[in-house]
């Protein structure tokens, strides 16, 4: 006589990892008061530098070089007045934000083509080296004698300095993508579109998301350098500008202004990039 | 045991080489991967392939897909000789393929995508069949959030949802551990029973392939040859796998694979270089040669 041995199903006793669940409220208000004490910190390190700074400006340093945060507000305020700095920042964020626009579709696209088509990438892949590492801004009077001095010259070594980090990142992603995934998407009957849009860019889609963080303020610095050269609006001029006329408080608004722009970038690609990537692990279900 | 039509015909395998060599391309080299290969697979067979690392097991998948051609010989996929991949053919790799930015919903309905189905028709097919490989309650999950054997059962679910007419499957339990692994043999064979599916089955585990197989084939190389096909037909069946384990008759099929797989071992568990190539390519000795 044989015995059977009932084996329950494969679904029934499996070990599944436990589904998310909200955090508890003990919790919750666990991680409000760490991060409440983090920023408390933070807020004490900065009021510390810039009692510090106040304190030694004018004692320990000339006010002419290093200013005070008194006189940063001071200009401040005098630039708010009119619309001055907003103006300024419109310019730059404009030619920054296309230069970009165009880095990122022009980078992730020749990434992509790259990845996809082996040959081509062995072909051209020095001269993507030689152009990689060639100085962005010993460019910018070819690109002057090129597109002028307007916004486009400012767009186009924003879009030219950018490019290449996202260029290699989606490459990268590319190239990394799992042969096996590739074939099982052509035996499911997948066209070669299909494995593009279905397969390559979504791989692609982290690191893109990464290098976007990483191009942003190389666009802005592409920007900025365009205005050096020649511009008499944005804030590379503006702090120029304010260099030549030995105005440090102007020249420190400036920067201040661009570095936070960079920063309230930076956190929304941030976010972004904790939405897309939910994933893989790095977002958390709501 | 050989399908025959509502002729009384035999029927025509779905797989069949004849005297079958496979180079992949651009390794003319290194030598073919399989040679002399004579195999045939009746429609609703289920066959196992077992052999040591490197004799070809994959490459035989591989060929059965469309993804690769053979380079001498004959190979026909339902009667025919197809130049591009062949169609109804579904394939489960050791290596999870599942997207890991869709859904256990969104994978299973992906071939449907792909093949144009309405959004409709595949959001319900692919429900059916998330039930029916025991994922109804985690639809919408990411593969992160599922344990492996949840996942293996995703990619089952992925590719049956197209109803294939050959299912290929390269290792897809080897991964998981012992008791996961009995659990999915069983769960597979409950899964594809009643359905008019061949499958062509490739494990290192001897166990697995005793278990599953309607017969088994046994590889040796390199270059890979078929050394053995052994028929099951004295196995009772339907027997969970640990009960199976203890017939006599099991045993015996055991230890006779078990003698041919041995003997084309090396010392690192790898295959052997085919003793009998010195004289060209040799033909496979088939004991049976069921469907061929």
């Amino acid at each position: 006589m044989t015995t059977q041995t009932i084996i329950p199903s494969a679904g029934a006793a499996e070990a599944v990892p436990a589904p998310a669940v909200p955090a508890a409220r003990g919790q919750r208000r666990g991680k409000l008061e760490d991060l409440a004490r983090l920023w408390g910190m933070r807020a004490v390190l900065i009021v510390a530098l810039l009692a510090s700074w106040q304190f030694c400006s004018g004692r320990v340093f000339p006010v002419f070089i290093v200013s005070s945060p008194e006189l940063v507000w001071e200009r401040f305020l005098d630039f708010m007045h009119g619309g001055k700095l907003l103006g300024h920042l419109f310019y730059t964020m404009r030619s920054c934000l296309l230069g970009f626009g165009i880095g990122a579709v022009v980078g992730s696209t020749l990434g992509l083509a790259f990845g996809i088509f082996e040959p081509v990438a062995r072909t051209i892949r020095p001269f993507a080296a030689m152009l990689y590492s060639t100085p962005k801004i010993m460019l910018a009077p070819l690109i002057v004698v090129w597109f002028g001095v307007d916004t486009t010259m400012k767009v186009v070594i924003s879009a030219f300095s950018c490019m290449w980090v996202i260029f290699y990142n989606v490459w990268n992603a590319t190239l990394g993508i799992d042969r096996n995934l590739v074939d099982q998407f052509r035996l499911m009957g997948g066209s070669q579109r299909q494995i593009i849009t279905g397969l390559y860019l979504p791989s692609a889609t982290t690191w893109l998301l990464t290098s976007l963080k990483v191009a942003f303020p190389i666009a802005l610095i592409g920007s900025v350098v365009g205005e050096f050269v020649a511009s008499n609006k944005g804030l590379g001029f503006l702090a120029l500008d304010s260099g030549h006329r030995f105005d440090t408080a102007g020249v420190l608004v400036a920067v201040f202004t661009i570095t936070l722009t960079a920063m309230t970038v930076d956190s929304l690609l941030t976010a972004l990039q904790r939405k897309v990537a939910l994933w893989q692990g790095e977002g958390e279900r709501k | 045991m050989p399908a025959t039509s509502s002729q009384g015909v035999p029927a025509t395998p779905v797989v069949e080489f004849k005297n079958a060599e496979v180079t992949y391309p651009g390794r003319q080299v290194t030598g073919p991967a399989v040679v002399g290969i004579n195999l045939a697979l009746a429609r609703g067979s289920f066959t196992t392939v077992v052999g040591p690392s490197g004799c070809g097991k994959s490459t035989l998948l591989h060929v059965c897909s469309g993804l690769l051609k053979v380079s001498a010989g004959e190979f026909h996929y339902q009667g025919q000789s197809w130049k591009k991949l062949h169609p109804g053919v579904g394939y489960v790799t050791q290596r999870e393929t599942l997207l890991p930015w869709k859904t256990v919903l969104g994978n299973i309905a992906l071939p449907l995508k792909l093949t144009g189905v309405p959004k409709a028709e595949r959001r319900e097919r692919a429900t059916a069949m998330a039930e029916n490989v025991g994922l109804g309650q985690w639809l919408n999950r990411f593969p992160r959030e599922l344990s492996g054997g949840m996942r293996q059962r995703v990619q089952l679910g992925r590719t049956l949802v197209t109803k294939p007419v050959l299912l290929l499957m390269d290792e897809p339990f080897g991964a998981l551990d012992a008791v996961l692994r009995v659990r999915m043999q069983e769960f597979l064979k409950e899964t594809i029973a009643g359905a008019d599916l061949t499958t062509l089955f490739v494990t290192h585990d001897l166990n697995e392939a005793l278990t599953l197989g309607d017969q088994v084939v046994a590889m040796a190389g390199a270059p890979g040859t078929i050394d053995q096909i052994d028929t099951l037909d004295d196995l009772p069946r339907g027997l969970a796998p640990v009960d199976l384990k203890s017939a006599p008759e099991y045993a015996e099929h055991e230890a006779r694979l078990w003698k041919v797989i041995a003997g084309n071992l090396s010392d690192d568990g790898k295959a052997l270089a085919n003793r009998s190539t010195a004289g060209g390519h040799p033909l496979p000795s088939l004991t049976t040669t069921t469907g061929v």
